[in-house]
């Protein structure tokens, strides 16, 4: 015999707005908004004495801006808790799909933390092997081709030819290998 | 009027190897983008521009402009062979494309689409060319408080047609005017939100955040698709094309569209979606057989692709008349002359007529392109429909990456980018819209300079923005269109149609 559980919340799609997540995204507006004004401009931005409150002043446009956008988050709380506290059960995304998306986020900053260690190409060769295999190919052959091809072009393209420096990482294996005289010649 | 010896000067400057090999190149890879579903133009784009910087002007506009002509109607090669449109401005192709297609008559979709792509662009270049000159000189009449109307104008607007609500949409540019200050006071020189990080002294870069904002969301969204189920793609006969006397028949339905799809693109904001499916409705309206339509109708696939391509050129006229970009790829291309340091707005004409001339003449030597490569498309489109997203999804977070860096040299602005693409993401989720962003933060520092400069001038009175007739009609404009974006999304909540303009 089987038997279904009932569903307590039908799922949505990762991109369909949840009454829930609207409520949410105002008060993360909110807080931001209201941080802005009380907190960040006042830190963050340098107003000369001689200009202070009026439309002269570096924090002239922040503040009106903060103020808008604490203007309208209230306006979209309101109307985003009026709608939940209505309909709440409007459906949610499922879990999984907020598991998958954190995955590709995660592997972006595995590239960014590759780079820093490794250095753009060899990171851009862990970064697209990562992502190829993530996105589903599994094509070994395929995989390799792309992360030994792609890195080396753009090393040779941004590097040889239109002269971009690439930062230094923390281990400098391509540095190592530009050294290496038949690297050098092999590129060449 | 049209200056025909500007315009003879201006043909001398496109007519050297390197424009025109940039503008075939820019077509080949708008081609690509463009049949690609999940790649939208703008991110075509986007992805092109760090390559404009080692260009001349001229070639750089020319690679871009290819892009942007192309990848519009390159959407609707997977629109009619798989029900998948490309771009969004193929939205419309769908509804009639793909019955075809499922009758075995792709091929005759197929050129219907192209041929009317192409008629419609060349007739949307020439009205945008003989505007244009009156649209400038009226420009010159603009002070600092007529652009700030103006600019609000476009932002209203912009926010009331991208995404499901006007709020969301002024949301997103409150916060894309908001990062637009971060660097330099544009008066005083003092640090804005920097931090301490000497990199953002000069703000963030435009490239930056645009990348952020259209590629990594995307590509996080594809992650999440890549492990659902998949339909296998099957693609019937392509049947004979269609007669030369038959494409000439429908030509009231590509005047019809080329008037709406022109007017919707003269506007603020709108872009190639809502004129297809303007260019659809009309050509529906006045059909003799409007019982095909979404069945199979050929009218309906040319109704729907002159409509979108008809918005090119006279989206064009805006962004170099008033330095108010029509839609965000035009955006972008602004963005790309401000690289080049030419400044989008009502001086360009004034200063620089034969490179604005010269930026019309690139759009029909666009279509020209497109018309060619659209062809050798049409034979190979079996196959083009198979393009492995798996593996150009990687490559272009990859390119984007290397892309952003070489903009200044620095991690930060990669760092800067991945920051902007996960917030974009988190507002993609709740459709708070990214088209308003990145336009607020690209009119930012005009918006802060007229806001101040206006001002300033009044000694801090309002009365400045409502003392000239043309500041007063743009901010009624703004209420007008912020009215009747409020009514439409009350009017059509819950319903299919509020789904499809959301969508």
């Amino acid at each position: 015999m089987t038997s279904e559980l009932p569903s307590p919340m039908p799922t949505v799609e990762l991109e369909t707005p949840t009454r829930r997540g609207d409520v949410v995204a105002a008060v993360l507006c909110l807080v931001v908004g209201l941080a802005g004004y009380y907190l960040i401009v006042p830190a963050a931005v340098y107003v000369p004495s001689k200009v202070a409150g009026t439309a002269n002043s570096p924090a002239f446009l922040p503040n009106v801006l903060f103020l808008l956008l604490i203007g309208l988050s209230v306006i979209y709380f309101i109307q985003s808790l009026s709608d939940y506290l209505r309909q709440p059960a409007q459906g949610r995304a499922r879990k999984m799909d907020w598991v998958l998306a954190g995955g590709t986020a995660l592997i972006c900053v595995g590239y960014i933390t590759a780079i820093y260690i490794f250095g753009m190409t060899l990171g851009a060769a862990l970064g697209v092997t990562a992502l190829t295999y993530y996105f589903g190919e599994r094509r070994p052959w395929v995989i390799g081709t792309i992360a030994i091809v792609l890195p080396i072009l753009l090393w040779y393209f941004f590097e040889k030819i239109a002269h971009v420096l690439f930062p230094t990482p923390w281990l400098g294996i391509m540095e190592w290998l530009e050294s290496s005289h038949h690297f050098t010649i092999w590129m060449a | 009027m049209i200056n025909f010896d500007v315009l003879l000067q201006s043909l001398k400057l496109i007519l050297h190897w390197n424009v025109i090999a940039s503008c075939f190149a820019g077509v080949i890879w708008g081609m690509f983008v463009g049949v690609t579903p999940g790649l939208t133009g703008i991110m075509a784009v986007v992805i092109a521009l760090p390559l404009t910087f080692f260009m001349d002007p001229q070639s750089a506009i020319a690679l871009l402009l290819g892009i942007y002509v192309t990848a519009i109607y390159g959407g609707s090669v997977t629109a009619i062979m798989i029900a998948t449109p490309g771009t969004p401005n193929a939205a419309a192709t769908v509804i009639d494309g793909y019955p075809l297609a499922r009758q075995g008559k792709a091929r005759q979709a197929l050129e219907m689409a192209l041929y009317a792509s192409f008629t419609a662009g060349i007739l949307s270049t020439v009205v945008a060319l003989v505007i244009f000159p009156i649209v400038a000189t009226f420009a010159l009449e603009f002070g600092a408080a007529e652009v700030f109307a103006v600019i609000v104008f476009a932002i209203t607007i912009i926010a009331g047609v991208s995404g499901d609500s006007l709020l969301k949409g002024l949301i997103a540019a409150s916060f894309g005017f908001l990062v637009a200050t971060i660097g330099q006071d544009p008066i005083h020189g003092s640090s804005r939100f920097t931090f301490g990080v000497s990199d953002f002294q000069a703000g963030m870069h435009i490239l930056t955040l645009l990348v952020g904002l259209f590629t990594i969301p995307e590509i996080i969204v594809r992650g999440v698709e890549a492990y659902k189920s998949r339909d296998s793609v099957s693609v019937g006969d392509m049947g004979p094309g269609i007669s030369f006397r038959k494409f000439l028949s429908f030509w009231p339905i590509y005047l019809r569209s080329c008037a709406g799809g022109s007017l919707l693109g003269a506007l603020p904001g709108l872009g190639g979606s809502p004129a297809a499916f303007l260019g659809y409705f009309l050509a529906q309206r006045f059909s003799k057989k409007p019982e095909e339509f979404g069945n199979g109708s050929l009218e309906g696939v040319a109704g729907a692709e002159a409509g979108n391509n008809s918005v090119c050129g006279p989206a064009l006229v805006p962004m170099m008349s008033l330095g108010i970009p029509g839609d965000t790829t035009t955006a972008v291309l602004m963005g790309a002359l401000v690289i080049h340091g030419l400044s989008p707005g009502p001086m360009l004409f004034e200063s620089s007529p034969d490179f604005v001339y010269s930026v019309f003449l690139l759009l029909f030597v666009a279509l020209i392109f497109l018309l060619i490569v659209g062809t050798g498309v049409i034979s190979m489109a079996k196959w083009v429909v198979r393009m492995p997203t798996q593996i150009l999804f990687p490559v272009v977070l990859i390119l984007a990456t290397y892309g952003t860096y070489a903009v200044r040299g620095t991690m930060v602005d990669v760092l800067a980018m991945y920051g902007v693409g996960f917030f974009g993401f988190l507002m993609r989720t709740q459709k708070i819209p990214a088209a308003p962003f990145a336009i607020a933060f690209i009119l930012g520092p005009l918006f802060e300079n007229e806001l101040r400069k206006s001002l300033i001038i009044s000694s801090g009175s309002l009365d400045i923005f409502v003392n000239s007739a043309i500041s007063v009609s743009f901010l009624a404009l703004a209420a007008l269109s912020a009215g009747a974006s409020v009514y439409l999304h009350w009017r059509l909540k819950g319903t299919k149609a509020a789904k499809i303009i959301s969508d």
